[in-house]
């Protein structure tokens, strides 16, 4: 284990590797136990910081900032700020001044300007669920019983859910269901049903990040096709190394299911 | 006599052109504000020196927009201007005048205990400014802001390398925060 490999790993957990080195990152993570163990730790650490960030753009003074620009003349040549002597008001009241501002968090809506991040911070899930289910092979449950996912499995997915996932919610004609997990994007709570499909896994994920309601939109990354939606505060996804019509149907028959 | 006139004819088109870029770069200001001054907040710590910190940032725009590509991304452009005043003006006065780097064991977010919808935007924000500088400017730079490693690696002026390292760095310490029920952590509840 090496700094590099942890700049790697979060690069990977980034989608900001190459194929090549991707690949072979995959290919390490499959058989070296010591390495996948620190890929856990690295991926625990990212926290929701596009979320929590944003509580803090909506108190941002926007007035008093617009007013001083305004005062700057057109060309950029007077009313110089007061950077000569920059206020340094003490540890105290700047602590104070933003505990206030923490206060205010979460007091107000996301703001109606809010950056393009936020639809990127919710569909990093889904990159990152491609970015793991890639690396499943017919292999990977193939120690798993055949029998359906384990009934504490399903409890524990609808319990962090909220919503009910059962064997009847979630099973698939054709599909065999192998196992079901929770597990957790950004803070979020991810669970995700694991089925084969003529040998190749499938994943059904269900994701509880308030994301708004969206239609279901196919879209295939390195030969892997991805349905997702959005419904209830919940994102849903169901993808495979499968034709993209396949796993189109398979969501249309989960979609009326939740 | 075109030769004459070329030059005077040159002047003007440069004086429109001036112009039309400081409109551009005033206008993407205003759309900006919050941001920079979020960016200010970040690497200052504190409201006022933000605040100060954008003010600065629309001066030098302005005295310098000739010097922005149109066409080119202004916000980066902007960040840019920030992080140079920050870092050649301001960060390094404050530690000549001993008041050096941010204190890091001061609270400076709430954990939001009233505001329960919202206890882990709290505990995210505390966590992230307890971070060494380097560590959260990245975090800031490419979780939030969205650069890819490449953008905030030429912002930051350092190697790709050291960008990832710094978010590595970052995600071990904030990892070992991570509550072991966060799996439940309390977010906005769904409706």
């Amino acid at each position: 284990m090496t700094d590099t490999d942890d700049a790697r790993l979060v690069a990977l957990i980034d989608n900001q590797l190459d194929e090549t080195a991707r690949s072979a990152l995959a290919t390490r993570l499959v058989v070296e136990p010591e390495l996948r163990a620190r890929f856990a730790l690295l991926a625990a650490g990212g926290l929701p910081f596009s979320r929590a960030f944003d509580s803090v753009l909506v108190e941002a003074p926007l007035a008093s900032l617009q007013a001083k620009i305004d005062a700057v003349a057109p060309g950029g040549a007077t009313s110089r700020p007061r950077l000569g002597a920059v206020r340094w008001i003490g540890v105290a009241a700047a602590a104070m001044a933003l505990l206030l501002l923490g206060w205010g968090i979460g007091r107000y809506a996301p703001s109606p300007s809010a950056p393009a991040s936020i639809a990127l911070q919710d569909d990093d899930w889904r990159r990152a669920v491609a970015q793991y289910v890639s690396l499943y092979t017919a292999q990977t449950f193939a120690n798993d019983a055949d029998a359906g996912a384990n009934e504490a499995a399903l409890a524990q997915l609808s319990q962090n859910l909220g919503v009910a996932v059962t064997q009847a919610s979630v099973a698939l004609p054709d599909l065999m269901l192998r196992r079901a997990d929770m597990l957790a994007y950004d803070g979020a709570p991810l669970g995700q049903i694991a089925y084969l499909d003529a040998g190749e896994p499938v994943v059904f994920c269900i994701i509880r990040n308030n994301e708004k309601d969206a239609p279901v939109t196919i879209e295939t990354r390195d030969e892997l096709a991805i349905a997702s939606w959005a419904h209830g505060g919940r994102g849903y996804l169901v993808a495979g190394r499968r034709p993209a019509q396949r796993i189109a149907a398979l969501a249309e028959t989960l979609l009326p299911r939740f | 006599m075109r030769a004459l006139f070329a030059p005077h004819r040159n002047k003007a088109r440069r004086a429109v052109e001036r112009m039309a870029s400081r409109d551009e770069i005033r206008a993407g200001l205003s759309q900006h504000l919050a941001r920079l001054w979020r960016y200010g907040l970040a690497l200052s710590a504190a409201r006022d020196v933000a605040e100060d910190l954008v003010q600065a940032t629309a001066l030098r725009a302005l005295e310098r927009a000739d010097q922005f590509q149109s066409g080119t991304r202004l916000d980066r452009w902007l960040f840019a201007i920030l992080r140079s005043i920050w870092l050649n003006e301001v960060r390094a006065r404050r530690i000549r005048e001993g008041q050096g780097f941010v204190d890091p064991d001061q609270v400076l977010f709430s954990d939001g205990r009233e505001v329960e919808t919202n206890i882990f935007a709290g505990q995210v924000l505390n966590a992230v400014h307890r971070l060494p500088e380097a560590q959260r400017e990245t975090v800031l730079l490419v979780y939030v802001e969205g650069l890819s490693y490449s953008e905030a690696a030429e912002l930051l002026g350092t190697p790709i390398g050291t960008v990832m390292s710094r978010l590595a760095a970052a995600r071990l310490t904030l990892g070992k925060l991570r509550p072991p029920d966060s799996v439940a952590a309390p977010r906005e509840s769904a409706k």
